[in-house]
């Protein structure tokens, strides 16, 4: 008898978004999750693992990083980052992973955080840093449309502690 | 926004990739955001990693980095370089973050206490040097983990210099120390018995005249040496001393150096 080895398909785990909807992945991809493995460690045979709090776009993204580097280990991002470009803290393929909008990467870091995916975790927060990374407080508020919200005397003991203000 | 702000652990994590710089503008910018980023579990991991060799107090405020920073401006502004064969650069004046954070001291008393301690990064090196004031001699118990080199600086032309430099000579030999350099303002008292002392002990005697580049060339040049030849090997005997001091029967634990840094 002659088996063709390649063609063994790997065992799917079944990931069921906040919608209802399901997104497969390979087990051997999603063992990069500590919540995921544990569901499938702690309980024989288990397939489909119920994530109530991510929605389907997240997890989709999600499992585009697990089977990224499901045979490598991810890149680690120096602290603090020297840029507030992503590109010059880690790999191109993670800069290029982590360009989302604002709530997209935002949604990521919460759902890596529950799906115990430190390394993507991280990826996100780094990101999120480069949006505070060597800007100044008027640049900030700017930015996140915030009005100064310090009486004029109180701003200028902030110049006063914050001398690199000026700079 | 709301969400990430909401949980410390994430908020924490990213704050864990920028620099105290970053930390002071965000908590800057807004009401909010200044009562997220004074929470003490944020910022203080990033302060340790920024200055690992100084061992910061559990009550210590932002409002002491805060100063500590105000300072540095000063100290740049003063344009106060020496020649270009060293690159020194003021890392922080960290008196304050070793000493109580306390607000009855008024504003001299403040600034000496800020002047008392210092990390500079001379070349690739990091040294800590504590410059010795009346006040703080009786405080160098405290400082002992932290001071690479002793900074004993005199006011030759003041009437009972030699009690002060007495006092600071006692108050380091108490704790076994009998290095350092130190600093007189007066070529005229060159000769004096205690100074040649101060040099038979082990201690770098510098009298000057004016304090002017080639001053500061020599300083550095003699406090980097002193560094290198004592630093370490004081650090050690003062951490080893404290660990037989705080934790007599567990020779080895782990809980001893983390008792070492916080």
């Amino acid at each position: 008898m002659f088996y063709n080895f390649n063609k063994i398909e790997e065992v799917k785990i079944r990931l069921r978004s906040a919608e209802g909807h399901i997104c497969e992945v390979e087990e051997s991809a999603a063992l990069m999750s500590s919540f995921i493995r544990s569901m499938i460690e702690g309980f024989n045979e288990v397939t489909e693992v119920s994530l109530p709090n991510i929605n389907s776009v997240v997890i989709e993204k999600v499992i585009e990083y697990m089977r990224h580097y499901k045979d490598k280990d991810p890149p680690i991002i120096k602290k603090p980052i020297i840029s507030s470009k992503m590109e010059e803290n880690t790999s191109a393929w993670d800069a290029g992973f982590i360009d989302a909008d604002w709530n997209m990467v935002v949604d990521l870091m919460t759902a890596a955080d529950y799906l115990m995916m430190i390394p993507l975790r991280d990826l996100c927060c780094a990101k999120m840093a480069c949006k505070f990374k060597g800007r100044s407080i008027d640049e900030l508020r700017a930015e996140y449309h915030i009005e100064n919200e310090f009486p004029s005397e109180m701003e200028e003991n902030l110049e006063f502690q914050h001398p690199w203000r000026l700079e | 926004m709301e969400n990430v702000f909401n949980s410390l652990n994430l908020l924490g994590e990213i704050f864990s990739y920028l620099d105290l710089k970053d930390i002071a503008h965000f908590r800057a910018t807004a009401k909010k955001w200044r009562k997220l980023a004074e929470r003490a579990q944020l910022w203080k991991p990033i302060l340790h990693r920024s200055f690992p060799q100084v061992r910061i107090l559990e009550d210590l405020q932002w409002k002491a980095v805060e100063e500590v920073f105000t300072s540095l401006k000063d100290v740049r502004n003063a344009s106060f370089e020496p020649k270009n064969s060293y690159t020194v650069g003021v890392l922080g004046c960290l008196g304050e973050l070793i000493h109580h954070n306390d607000s009855r001291l008024n504003g001299l008393e403040k600034a000496g206490l800020l002047g008392a301690f210092s990390c500079y990064m001379v070349g690739q090196i990091m040294i800590s040097i504590c410059m010795l004031s009346i006040p703080s001699v009786s405080k160098i118990e405290f400082l002992l983990g932290a001071v690479h080199c002793w900074l004993i600086q005199v006011d030759g032309k003041k009437q009972h210099w030699e009690n002060d430099l007495n006092q600071y000579l006692e108050g380091l030999n108490q704790y076994g120390i009998r290095h350092g350099v130190v600093l007189v303002n007066s070529v005229e008292i060159n000769e004096s018995e205690i100074l040649q002392r101060c040099g038979q002990q082990g201690y770098k005697v510098i009298t000057l005249r004016t304090l002017n580049e080639d001053a500061v060339d020599m300083i550095t040049r003699e406090v980097l040496s002193v560094s290198r030849e004592h630093g370490e090997t004081a650090r050690m005997k003062f951490e080893k001393s404290l660990e037989e001091k705080q934790f007599p029967d567990q020779a080895n634990s782990n809980k001893k150096k983390k008792c070492l840094i916080y």
